[in-house]
């Protein structure tokens, strides 16, 4: 459709058109997927009530092992979190201009991955009901909490982040809420004029808009680092072998970016064939992603080695019987998942027909997305369950329907929010691709 | 403005729905008193403990107890220091007697029989009925000697009583029964020196020690008296030769564990090493001069048990032999010691000889070992007595029984027939506080309070006579059963009355103490004097001489001959030991008994069958395999264990397991009753029950069952030595005071007045979670039960680590098993305290790692940080089921769900103890604070104290040459210090 170089305006229009007509009213397979995320949100929150009610006894979890699946979900999600801003922050600062079709799905994916990553220490707290607790606020009892708690440096890290890439991609949405506007009639108009803020695309306001967005780039890249850096730190700041390693922050980063990637990649391949976008997502999008993947994997399959060396060249004996553990104990099947998933499957983007074939590609972000969390499952778990104490070690920790219920649930919850997102808002920025265009000619 | 609301109009509705508010509280729930003492009592003061001295039955022994009460009601149990029994140690059942106290299941009052033949409460006036109508028939009909009547031991006023009270009504039959008896010893030294009676040992002269089989440390006689005797024996021993302690035993239990060598013995053959012992000491002229005399004799009878004649039989290279004569002779004073699962056979008699031979031999005799204790077990009837009277229920001669705490149908070999001659007795008459497997045939349970709520008195022996006295009112609808035999003889005829004519059972026991026992005192002072002071002290205590005694030649009257077992050839032979925990199976319905773990297995909440790894292999057997056992006897299945300090030809299980099923809610439905599997047939010689004295063949079930060990990794492994110190040579290295020098990002910590530390000498512990029940007694701590502890969910702020690093030679092993309590080590530089985002862990101006339970919010970060593993989260909210509860510490907080708790050194001690010598004007002085842990252990190897105090015991013993810190690698500095327990890798041969 774009093909008619001639009239640019009807090119523009044909984008908007485009775009614009996945809001149209969705199909029975939208609803069925809808209300399916609805139902398991609702199952997590009834199995979250179900565990505040009788404490954590309905999880898995055991002395010594106190942190398991709900850590290792949450440092999940907030490394899926990376990738979006990665995508629309610092590709934008390094003119990778592929960027733009993919960025607002990969932004709208950062902003829930974020919220879903918010809900992992909540649940995971012994008495949530006190969750306040976690933040400074004055109060009459004098109570302060610990700055040199990681915990409590997380809660800024991700609360920054969470505000900055929310702000970040509305930003960006403006100048598309408002194209929507001028699609759309009656409440929806209203309501994506509200939106829009009065955009009116005058070359004033675009000029304002594009410095306000060179500096929210600016102001994201950072975090990019920092967010993952600070939740690394979470464990790097103990004594706990396994976890105590000054490696952590950029292993943790690369592999919080490795696994945005493919979680980029899993959710764009389904939505760009359903919602017919293919034109705009190509597979020159696709590729490229896919080669950041091979570049984050190797940097994680290092940090994987260095571990190991740095174990046996330390000559600790807890820190090489912990690596043993996990080479060897009762959860070396997910430690070699995921130096299958992490390591090895990425390789394959080295050839370029593996690049190029959709179902390669979405079969391998996937398994990058289990073997991701398998990598956070198995730094924890393993660590935790062979540590200083001889005496604690042989227990094993198996998750429980709780657990898992609740994962699912997470999953459903941020896959709601990506339901939504894909229907209600414009999945991919048309300015930005009109941008493009014109820069093509 | 008139849709307003006028300002009066605003008045007078909020007048009228507060005042409606007033009235809804009012009508609802009354108004309750948090502290119902308008007037109190004289000696209660609320928030003030009140301590009453008394003695603990639990079991024979009869340690002295301090009770602890808040308010009326015994919250803490603690060693009486006054009394030399325990002196001031208890052991972990002596701690747990609180639950038997306010065990859930207890009687709540008196049951009979009804129509259909079910047990049905009923009120004590009909309960008193019946049972005086039926006294009164027998003795108006003249069959008051068909009244039976078996018990636990007694002693004193309530021995008295009931002597006076069933010869009033004719009846001459009393039993005191224990299942534990010490026959053998007794008749051994009847044999020896004419006297049949126990000995006294003692351990604390003793310069080596060699154990046929006595359990020391756990049951056997006095177990806290001699655990405190034994480490006085260790403590001064030379540290460039440590090794003074040899085992001899089938299997290695506790008190094997804590020796320096063991000698895996074929069962049987004790007795043949004692006596080759004996042959190697004459061989060499190793003999003291008392012994000279009966030269002859003896080398006569024992010249055919030459070392190496005897070497196939015990399994013992002649040089090990020699060696071990050597050590033993030229220690002097040395003891042999003999009994437990080396004096269960038919040969028990023959061992327990050969052991007093040995000790003659040695010297001993009147130096280590001492006759003219009159101990109280010597009073227990036979097995073979036990028999008669179940012969005579059977032939229906007895018309009345009376069962006072005892239980012979679980403790009794199901094949003497006990139970089934209960149900020949027309009316049995329980006393049984609590419900067991006698009781459940019984037609009248009568419940007797509890030792704490009781009067009473107890003499273990000669000198040490222990006043019992009511800590606080009965808390159920019990009757202390020297109360009820009085209103009994009261009722019964007017010629018993006037001989019973006590008000109450308390003016009995004290008109006892006045009219028997103060003559016998021979004190200058007038009795109200001593009254008060016997009262206060627990008792009057004395010492007793020992009476001298010369050895009789009994060459003729023993034949030493191999120990003979029941059963198929090729079967194993049964070792069945007492249990740590649970004595004789009395203590099982004990949650913390069943939830701390058993010592040696490390399993909770279970029975088991010990196999040897070997003999398992060779059966096709793995852990939790449910193995069927069968004996000429009787059969049963129990999930195998597979232990490696065993004999290969034994498998074993211990006693007090597989209670039921009297609806014991925490006992029913464990392992089973290895009594059943027993011979029925007295030994012929002593006539005491044979402990060993079958064969069985095992055979696979098929079923599995989860053994819940609280420990699994026990095995040596590259770090442990951080653990234990092995790392650290106290003789080539110089330790103490110099400690790594910190290297420390933050400034230290200043601990301006006080900072409280620890010193554990593993030298002295012998692992007997004496602490730990202590622990969970002064802290609340909940048990979760066995599926929690499946779960990984114990809540135990104290643990016994247990470590072993066997070395074998060919007939001797060094168990190397090193008993680690790990609790919170306080740290100086805490991992827990930096990482929790709320400040619920903070290290506070004492030096405390302290712990805000209501601050907490459950990250559990700290718990992870922590590298000994001490925090324990509450994973869920733990209940106390009535009434349990009333024995919970008021000083200490029941923690819910979602909060981390651990040890804090007892802080709740700590401030009673400042705020005393805030009171008395003066400052804290050293060991007027102590913890629950370091109270209560028997071996005294836990000090606490000021390390600000440079004469404090604790900062001594911090400097100390053994001390080191666990994982100090990591620079936690903790204010735990432990002292290196000496150990020696020469090997044991002749030097």
């Amino acid at each position: 459709m774009i093909s008619d170089p001639q009239s640019t305006p009807a090119v523009f229009h044909q984008v908007n058109a485009d775009i614009l007509r996945v809001l149209r009213r969705p199909g029975w397979i939208y609803f069925l997927a809808l209300s399916t995320c609805l139902l398991g949100v609702a199952w997590g929150a009834y199995c979250w009530m179900y565990q505040v009610h009788n404490g954590l006894v309905v999880t898995g979890m055991l002395h010594p092992i106190m942190w398991a699946c709900y850590i290792a979900t949450f440092v999940f999600w907030v490394g899926i979190a990376h990738s979006g801003t990665l995508i629309s922050a610092i590709l934008f600062l390094f003119r990778a201009r592929w960027r733009a079709s993919i960025s607002r799905v990969s932004e709208a994916m950062t902003v829930f991955a974020i919220m879903t990553a918010g809900l992992f220490p909540l649940i995971h707290l012994g008495r949530v009901w006190y969750f306040y607790w976690l933040i400074p606020y004055p109060n009459q009892r004098q109570l302060w909490i610990n700055f040199r708690s990681p915990l409590i440096w997380d809660v800024f890290a991700i609360g920054t982040y969470l505000v900055v890439s929310a702000l970040f991609w509305y930003l960006g949405l403006i100048p598309d809420l408002a194209s929507a506007r001028d699609a759309s009639s009656g409440l929806r108009r209203r309501i994506f004029g509200l939106c829009a803020l009065g955009w009116s695309g005058t070359a004033m306001e675009w000029k304002h808009y594009m410095t306000a967005y060179l500096f929210f780039a600016a102001l994201a890249t950072p975090l990019v680092v920092s967010v993952h850096s600070v939740v690394s730190w979470d464990f790097a700041m103990t004594i706990v072998p396994g976890w105590h390693s000054t490696i952590f922050a950029p292993y943790f980063v690369a592999g919080a970016i490795l696994s945005g990637l493919a979680m980029v990649l899993t959710l764009v391949i389904p939505a760009r064939s359903l919602l017919h976008l293919e034109d705009y997502i190509t597979f020159r999008h696709l590729e490229n992603v896919a080669k950041l993947m091979i570049l984050t994997s190797l940097i994680v399959s290092y940090s994987y080695l260095m571990e190991f060396f740095f174990a046996w060249y330390s000559e600790n004996p807890y820190e090489r019987g912990s690596f043993m553990e996990r080479v060897s104990g009762p959860y070396a099947r997910l430690f070699w998942l995921m130096i299958v998933c992490n390591s090895l499957v990425p390789l394959l983007f080295f050839i370029p027909a593996a690049r190029r074939n959709r179902v390669m590609l979405l079969g391998a972000s996937l398994l990058v997305n289990v073997g991701m969390w398998t990598e956070r499952f198995v730094i924890i778990v393993v660590s935790l369950s062979h540590d200083h104490s001889v005496a604690s070690w042989g227990r094993v920790y198996r998750p429980t329907w709780v657990e898992v219920s609740v994962l699912l649930g997470s999953l459903a919850f941020f896959l709601l929010w990506f339901l939504l997102f894909i229907r209600h808002l414009p999945a991919v920025p048309m300015s930005e691709v009109k941008e493009a265009l014109l820069r093509k000619r | 403005m008139d849709d307003m609301i006028k300002r009066r109009d605003f008045l007078k509705i909020a007048g009228a729905s507060g005042s409606a508010v007033v009235m809804e509280g009012c009508s609802r729930a009354p108004v309750e008193k948090l502290i119902p003492y308008l007037v109190a009592p004289d000696d209660i003061v609320p928030g003030m403990p009140a301590h009453y001295a008394t003695v603990c039955r639990e079991c024979p022994a009869g340690c002295g107890l301090l009770a602890k009460t808040r308010e009326g009601r015994v919250i803490k149990v603690e060693g009486n220091p006054h009394n030399p029994v325990g002196g001031g140690g208890l052991c972990v059942r002596g701690q747990a007697s609180l639950q038997s106290l306010y065990n859930p299941d207890r009687f709540r009052g008196p049951y009979a029989r009804d129509g259909r033949g079910e047990l049905r409460p009923v009120t004590w006036d009909q309960a008193e009925t019946t049972l005086t109508s039926a006294l009164r028939r027998l003795k108006r009909e003249g069959r008051g000697s068909r009244i039976a009547w078996i018990g636990s031991l007694l002693t004193g006023s309530l021995e008295r009583l009931t002597r006076e009270w069933l010869q009033a009504l004719g009846s001459e039959r009393r039993l005191f029964y224990e299942t534990f008896q010490y026959e053998s010893l007794r008749r051994a030294a009847e044999l020896a020196f004419g006297r049949a009676e126990i000995p006294a040992y003692h351990l604390e002269e003793a310069n080596f020690l060699v154990s046929f089989g006595a359990d020391f440390l756990e049951t056997w006689l006095s177990n806290v008296e001699l655990a405190r005797a034994f480490s006085h024996m260790r403590k001064k021993r030379p540290h460039r030769e440590p090794d003074n302690f040899v085992h001899i035993s089938p299997r290695l239990s506790l008190t094997g564990s804590n020796a320096d060598w063991w000698i895996p013995i074929t069962p049987g053959a004790e007795v043949f090493l004692a006596l080759s012992m004996a042959h190697a000491m004459i061989e060499q002229g190793w003999i003291a001069a008392g012994a000279k005399p009966h030269l002859r004799w003896i080398k006569e009878l024992i010249t055919p048990f030459s070392p190496a004649s005897m070497q196939e039989a015990t399994g013992v290279s002649p040089s090990t032999v020699r060696e071990l004569a050597r050590r033993f002779y030229h220690a002097s004073p040395s003891l042999a010691l003999g009994g437990g699962v080396s004096a269960g056979g038919d040969q028990a008699v023959s061992t327990e000889l050969a052991v007093m031979l040995l000790n003659v031999l040695a010297g001993n005799v009147g130096k280590t070992v001492s006759f003219g204790a009159q101990q109280a077990l010597d009073n227990l009837a036979s097995y073979r007595d036990v028999l008669a009277l179940t012969e005579d229920m059977k032939q229906q001669k007895i018309d009345l029984l009376f069962l006072h705490h005892c239980n012979p149908v679980f403790t009794l070999p199901a094949s003497s027939g006990f139970s089934e001659a209960l149900e020949k007795v027309p009316l049995v008459v329980s006393f049984s506080s609590a419900p067991d497997e006698a009781t459940a045939r019984a037609h009248l349970v009568l419940p007797d309070h509890h030792f704490l709520e009781s009067w009473g008195d107890y003499t273990p022996r000669a000198g040490i006579l222990g006043f019992q006295q009511p800590a606080m009112p009965p808390i159920l609808d019990t009757r202390a059963t020297g109360e009820l035999l009085l209103r009994l003889a009261r009722n019964i005829d007017s010629e018993i009355a006037s001989q019973f004519d006590w008000p109450s059972y308390g003016n009995w026991v004290q008109s006892y103490w006045n009219s028997v026992v103060y003559p016998q005192l021979m004190r200058q002072e007038p009795w109200e004097e001593i009254w008060p002071a016997i009262l206060k002290s627990g008792g009057h205590f004395s010492s007793s001489e020992p009476s001298a005694v010369s050895l009789r030649d009994f060459s003729r009257d023993i034949h030493f001959v191999r120990e003979r077992l029941e059963g198929a050839d090729d079967g194993l032979a049964l070792v069945v030991y007492p249990s740590v925990h649970f004595f004789d199976g009395r203590n099982a319905n004990n949650p913390w008994l069943q939830e701390i773990p058993d010592p040696v297995t490390k399993i909770v909440w279970g029975g088991w069958l010990e196999l040897h790894p070997e003999t398992a292999q060779k059966l096709g057997l793995e852990e939790g395999d449910v193995v069927e056992l069968h004996s000429p006897y009787g059969r049963l299945k129990v999930a195998a264990h597979l232990y490696s300090g065993l004999h290969r030809g034994v498998v074993a299980m211990p006693l007090g397991q597989g209670r039921g099923p009297a609806g014991l809610r925490y006992a029913s439905g464990r392992g089973d009753n290895p009594s059943r599997l027993l011979s029925p047939k007295p030994d012929p010689t002593s006539g005491s029950m044979l402990w060993r004295s079958v064969r069985v063949t095992l055979s696979k079930s098929g079923q599995k069952q989860e053994m819940v060990r609280l420990q699994v990794q026990t095995q040596p492994v590259t770090p442990v030595s951080d653990l234990i110190g092995l790392d650290h040579n106290p003789m080539s290295e110089k330790r103490g005071a110099e400690h790594r020098a910190p290297v420390d990002f933050y400034p230290p910590h200043s601990h301006p007045e006080h900072r409280w530390a620890m010193a554990i000498d593993l030298d002295s512990c012998v692992g007997c979670n004496a602490c730990v029940a202590a622990c969970y007694a002064e802290n609340n701590v909940p048990v979760v039960g066995k599926e929690r502890c499946a779960e990984g969910r114990e809540m135990s702020w104290i643990r016994i680590e247990k470590y072993e690093q066997p070395s074998q030679a060919h007939d001797i092993v060094r168990p190397g098993v090193s008993s680690l309590p790990m609790l919170c080590q306080q740290c100086d530089q805490a991992p827990c305290e930096p990482v929790c985002p709320v400040y619920a862990t903070y290290h506070n101006p004492e030096g405390l790692n302290a712990q805000v339970y209501n601050r907490c919010v459950g990250t559990r970060y700290c718990g992870n940080n922590c590298p000994y593993k001490v925090r324990r989260f509450n994973w869920a909210s733990y209940s106390f089921p009535e009434p349990l509860h009333l024995q919970l510490n008021p000083d200490v907080t029941v923690r819910t769900a979602g909060v981390m708790e651990k040890c804090t050194f007892c802080i709740q001690r700590i401030q009673q103890g400042k705020n005393i010598a805030r009171r008395e004007g003066r400052a804290v002085r050293d060991g007027d604070i102590t913890t629950a842990c370091a109270q209560s252990c028997p071996a005294e190897a836990i000090v606490f104290g000021d390390l600000t105090d440079p004469k404090s015991k604790v900062a001594a013993l911090a400097k100390d040459l053994r001390g080191y810190r666990v994982l100090d690698l990591l620079n936690t500095r903790p204010a735990v210090t432990y002292l290196k327990k000496i150990v020696s890798n020469r090997p044991f041969s002749e030097t």
